[in-house]
This record gives structure tokens, C-alpha cells and sequence, in this order.
């Protein structure tokens, strides 16, 4: 069996908080509280694996990505990425990581993105040759070769997401973090960069561990899903099982022509979603044409729509049973 | 092995200076038509501070023991002393304390350098120190009646080093003042004070114009007479040249140890941003 590339075992990262008093007492008697941003997370990944981090704002998520990053020292537990304890931030560790966040920029906005690649070759040492195929070939892939050399405070954020994704790749790590890489992009450069992730993952069997609230990068970009509520690991599974858990389910959106009284519409299934014409049901799959035949006859339908149960419904309700059980 | 791996760690360092300075520079000439504001007003107020000397010793032949020719010598060394202190020591700092109030910090510590001389040394573009300090400095460098110096070679090269120890110690001093920022999240005005004492009012008065217990002060704990007013006192040959050289040494030494060990503490607990 290969060793796991991110070994964590019991892993707590304790922040102290200023504890608000007014102004004087904060001035010259300041006094902090401390909060747990993670508690006890034991996790392993393997090299190549696309895992994502989910959890509501203020889970840990981050947390849990900038002390794998080496960025944060932990308050306990052990951490081991490829042989290191990543707050050393040996350079040969950091030679084998990427850093990716959604919003911080690793590029000078006064510079062009040429001229700051330049220096992640000069810093990582990148021999010419390789720096120049590489940045054709990643620019190319991400359809962003034509604004080299274009300052980068003059690109839309989309380019300048691509072009970060480039720099963070320039040397080649082994490990890709992306801490919500595609925050306030259009839709068009969210799907090229799942692409874009997804290829180079396998292309170049980096490992990727992802934050995001966008249930679409998670579902294209993700093999695996470690769900984080309230500082604890509350889920660690394949995307697979993740999805076959509610494959028993199907959502229906009926689109009426006239309204229903939602008593009618209940006896069908729960209402998820309700609008004036347009009902969201859950119903069991095994009965899902019965169902909809019976629909058809009771209902003044206009059109139906069947979909699975959205991956952002299914960490809802993760996260709404983990804080029903911690309560 | 361990002077090869020395060896390789000074190069690699001298790379990535290069190369900061190279980045630094270009960020410097990204905007050209706002290079030339700060030309003039550092020439406008190099102008007014050579006047304010001349009607001064207009009326006295000797302030602290300095003669009008010596005191522009001081003078000129405290021009020196503030470009220096400027390009190589606050404009690093400002940008620490922003990439820390940011949460940008989180991106340069991902580069695989050492960090703490890639944050004191990253902004060090060269341009805007020549292009603000020449000026001025030669309208000093014009106004001094150099042969009416005594000059000792000597106590000249006592002078420069005790000058770049100075410099040291007073960057660290300043340091010391940004660092605050990883736990209070902003410290720009308190760097903004250590810096208005180092390069501004230590470089005011000279070392014979102090009292014994204000020299020991502000040449040890609050470091910011030596890059000047020691110098200038050394290269004058009014106080034993060597003594001063050997003071001076000692705090920077002093002065890069504790850097390291406040370092440490910081990055320690740092906390980042939140994202």
C-alpha cells in the first residue's frame, strides 16, 4: 500500500479573539477569548486524488487548507505532507505545492503577468526552456495567451483567475490548495477552469484539495468529499457513495398552468421549492413514473422536469443534521 | 558540505535579490509621469534646509561643536541616511504590513524563499533612491567646502561602516515597530513614528549635541543616532573612530539577532486574514 501524500492525525488549529469591552479597556487592558476552528481532524489523501473541503463559512475549512499549506501552526495534532511538517516551509516543500485563492492576488497588479511569471522562474528556479513551453502550454489551455502582456490590474477577473491558476502551476507542484478558485467568476471561466483543473490533475497527477461553495466546481473537480462542520470532520467518503446515498431520490419540477392549492400537491411528495406555477417535489425513485402518470391526470401540468438530488441539498442537509446533532 | 551548502544559500539569496530588483524596479517606472512629483519635492526641501543652515550660521560660527562646513557634511549624511533608510528598510515594511492587514502575506510566504530577507529586501527597485536622492545630495555635495575639511582616510572608512551598521539598526528598530501588525492587524502609524525618529529627528542634531545618557540611549535601545550622527562623528574625527566602528557593530549584530528572534515569534502567530 503507498503511503497517503497528507497524513493528519487529530489536527486543532485554536484562535484567540479580541473580546470586545469599549474603547478604553480594548486601548489598555485588552482581553481575548479563544475559539476553536478546528477540533481533532484525522484525514488522510493520496497521491493524485482530487479531494474537496466543504463546509459552511467559518467551518475550518481554510483553516484546515492554510496549516496544510504551512501558513498557519497548528495548536496540536501532527501533520505530514509528502515527509514535512509544512509550517518548516522548507523550500523544497514549498517547490512542490501551489496555492490558489479566489480572492488574494500572488500577481503584482502593476506588472504584466509576463513579467510576473519572471520571478516564479527566477524564484523556483525553472530552466528557460521549461519556463517557456510551460507557460504557452497552460496559457493555451486556458485561452489566456493573448494577455501576457497586458497589466494586470487591466484584466477582468476571470483572466486574471487563469492567469493565477497558471502562475501557481509555472513549477509544477505536487500538490495543487485552492481555496475557492472560482469566486465571482462568470459561468463561461468556471467551466474552463474545472476543465482546466480536471486535466492537469490527470495529465500530471497532481493532487488537488479544493474549498468552495459552488456545488458545481465540487461535483466536476472532486473525487472525494470531506465535509467540515463547526471545527469537525462530520463526513469522508467518494463523491460516488456521497451521491448513491440519495440516488433513491429524484427531485420533480412541475410547471402548472394554473395554481394549486399545495394540500393537492403534498400528497405527491415534499415540497421542496414552491413558486406560483412552478412546484420543486421530492419523490422515491422507485415510484417515479407512477407518480408522474398520476400527476399528468390530477394536475393541470404545463411541463415536468426530472433531476437528481442537487450535491448542494445533500451538504445542506449534512451540515443542518451535524448541527441538529452538536445542539 | 556545509560550505557548499552555504555557498549555495548566498547564491540562491543573490538570485532572488537580483531578481526582486529587477521586479522592483519595473513596478517603479510602471507609472513614469509619477516619478518626477517626488524628485521636486525632495530638491525643494534639500533647497530650503541648505537656507535655513546659511541663516543660522550666519549668526554663529559653531552649533554643537559643528562648524557651518562640518554641519553640511552632517547635513549630507542625513540626506543619505533618509534615502537609504526610504528604499531599503520602509518601503519593504509598508508593503509587510499591508500583505499582513490583507492577507496577502499568505501568497509570499508560499514562495520557496527565505522569507524574512525576501519581505526586507523585495522592494528595493534602486530608481526612485537615485532619482530622489541624487539631486539634492549633489546640491550638497556642491555646497561643501571640501578642502576646509579635515578628512582622515582613516576615520572616512570607520565612517562608511559605522554608517551601514547604523543603517541596519535603525531598519531593525523600525522592524520592530511594523511587527505589531500580526497581532493588532495594522501598524502603519507606529512605523510611521520609529521612522520619523530614525531618519527624521535623529538626524537633526549631532552626536556631540547630546548629553552622555541621550547618546547611550539612542545609540543602543532607540538605534537611530549611529547611522548619522555617529558617522558623521567618526568621519570628523571628534570622537575615536574605532570606539564608534566597534558600538556600531555590536548593535547591528545586536540588532539582527533580535530581528530573528521577533521574527519567529510572529510568524509563529500569525493568523492570516481570513478568506
Amino acid at each position: 500500500m503507498t503511503k497517503p501524500i497528507i497524513s493528519v492525525s487529530n489536527l486543532q488549529k485554536k484562535y484567540s479573539v479580541k473580546f470586545k469591552q469599549g474603547f478604553w479597556k480594548d486601548s489598555f487592558f485588552p482581553k481575548f477569548e479563544y475559539v476553536m476552528a478546528l477540533k481533532n481532524a484525522t484525514f488522510e489523501i493520496n497521491k493524485g486524488e482530487s479531494v474537496a473541503l466543504l463546509g459552511p463559512n467559518g467551518a475550518g475549512k481554510t483553516t484546515t487548507m492554510k496549516m496544510l499549506s504551512g501558513l498557519l501552526f497548528p495548536s496540536g495534532g501532527s501533520i505530514d505532507v509528502m515527509g514535512f511538517f509544512p509550517f518548516d516551509r522548507k523550500n523544497t516543500y514549498l517547490k512542490k505545492i501551489g496555492l490558489v485563492m479566489g480572492n488574494r492576488s500572488g500577481l503584482a497588479w502593476d506588472l504584466t503577468a509576463n513579467q510576473n511569471f519572471e520571478l516564479s522562474k527566477k524564484i523556483y528556479q525553472i530552466p528557460e526552456r521549461t519556463f517557456v513551453e510551460r507557460v504557452n502550454r497552460l496559457t493555451k489551455m486556458l485561452d489566456v495567451d493573448s494577455y501576457l502582456d497586458k497589466q494586470v490590474r487591466k484584466l477582468s477577473l476571470g483572466e486574471r483567475m487563469k492567469l493565477e491558476l497558471v502562475s501557481s502551476i509555472l513549477h509544477n507542484p505536487e500538490i495543487l490548495y485552492l481555496d475557492e478558485p472560482t469566486i465571482g467568476l462568470d459561468i463561461i471561466s468556471k467551466q474552463r477552469i474545472r476543465s482546466f483543473l480536471r486535466e492537469i490533475q490527470k495529465e500530471l497527477q497532481i493532487t488537488l484539495l479544493l474549498t468552495s461553495h459552488d456545488m458545481d466546481d465540487v461535483e466536476k473537480v472532486s473525487d472525494r468529499v470531506i465535509v467540515i462542520n463547526h471545527g469537525e470532520i462530520v463526513y469522508d467518503d467518494s463523491m460516488h457513495s456521497l451521491l448513491r446515498n440519495y440516488k433513491d431520490k429524484k427531485y420533480l419540477t412541475l410547471v402548472l398552468t394554473e395554481e394549486v392549492p399545495e394540500t393537492k400537491i403534498l400528497k405527491y411528495g415534499k415540497i421542496i421549492d414552491k413558486k406560483p406555477l412552478t412546484v420543486t417535489i421530492e419523490i422515491s425513485k422507485d415510484r417515479q413514473s407512477e407518480v408522474i402518470s398520476e400527476i399528468m391526470e390530477a394536475l393541470p401540468i404545463d411541463d415536468i422536469d426530472i433531476v437528481h438530488v442537487p450535491l448542494e441539498e445533500i451538504i445542506g442537509n449534512m451540515f443542518t443534521k451535524s448541527k441538529t446533532q452538536i445542539d | 558540505m556545509k560550505l557548499l551548502e552555504f555557498k549555495q544559500e548566498i547564491s540562491h539569496r543573490l538570485d532572488i535579490f537580483k531578481a526582486s530588483c529587477v521586479f522592483a524596479f519595473r513596478k517603479e517606472i510602471a507609472y513614469s509621469g509619477n516619478n518626477w512629483a517626488r524628485i521636486i519635492s525632495t530638491t525643494a526641501y534639500t533647497l530650503s534646509m541648505l537656507l535655513f543652515v546659511n541663516i543660522i550660521f550666519a549668526n554663529t560660527k559653531e552649533i554643537a561643536g559643528y562648524s557651518h562646513n562640518e554641519m553640511l557634511l552632517y547635513f549630507l549624511l542625513g540626506q543619505l541616511t533618509y534615502y537609504t533608510n526610504w528604499s531599503f528598510s520602509m518601503n519593504n515594511l509598508y508593503d509587510l504590513i499591508s500583505d499582513v492587514n490583507k492577507g496577502n502575506l499568505d501568497m509570499v510566504l508560499m514562495r520557496p524563499v527565505p522569507a524574512l530577507f525576501y519581505l526586507t529586501t523585495r522592494n528595493i527597485g534602486g530608481f526612485n533612491m537615485i532619482a530622489d536622492g541624487l539631486p539634492p545630495s549633489l546640491a550638497i555635495i556642491y555646497a561643501i567646502n571640501w578642502s576646509a575639511l579635515n578628512l582622515d582616510p582613516t576615520n572616512v572608512i570607520y565612517g562608511f561602516f559605522i554608517y551601514i551598521f547604523g543603517s541596519i539598526a535603525l531598519h531593525v528598530f523600525q522592524f520592530l515597530a511594523a511587527i505589531p501588525v500580526f497581532w493588532l492587524g495594522e501598524s502603519e502609524n507606529i512605523v510611521d513614528l520609529a521612522g520619523f525618529i530614525g531618519s527624521g529627528s535623529g538626524s537633526m542634531i549631532p552626536l556631540e549635541g547630546f548629553s552622555r545618557s541621550f547618546q547611550i540611549v539612542f545609540g543602543t535601545i532607540i538605534p537611530v543616532l549611529i547611522a548619522t550622527a555617529f558617522s558623521a562623528s567618526a568621519m570628523l574625527g571628534k570622537t575615536n573612530s574605532l570606539f564608534l566602528f566597534l558600538w556600531a557593530f555590536i548593535i547591528a549584530i545586536a540588532s539582527i539577532m533580535v530581528r530573528n528572534v521577533a521574527w519567529k515569534f510572529a510568524i509563529k502567530n500569525y493568523t492570516s486574514a481570513s478568506s
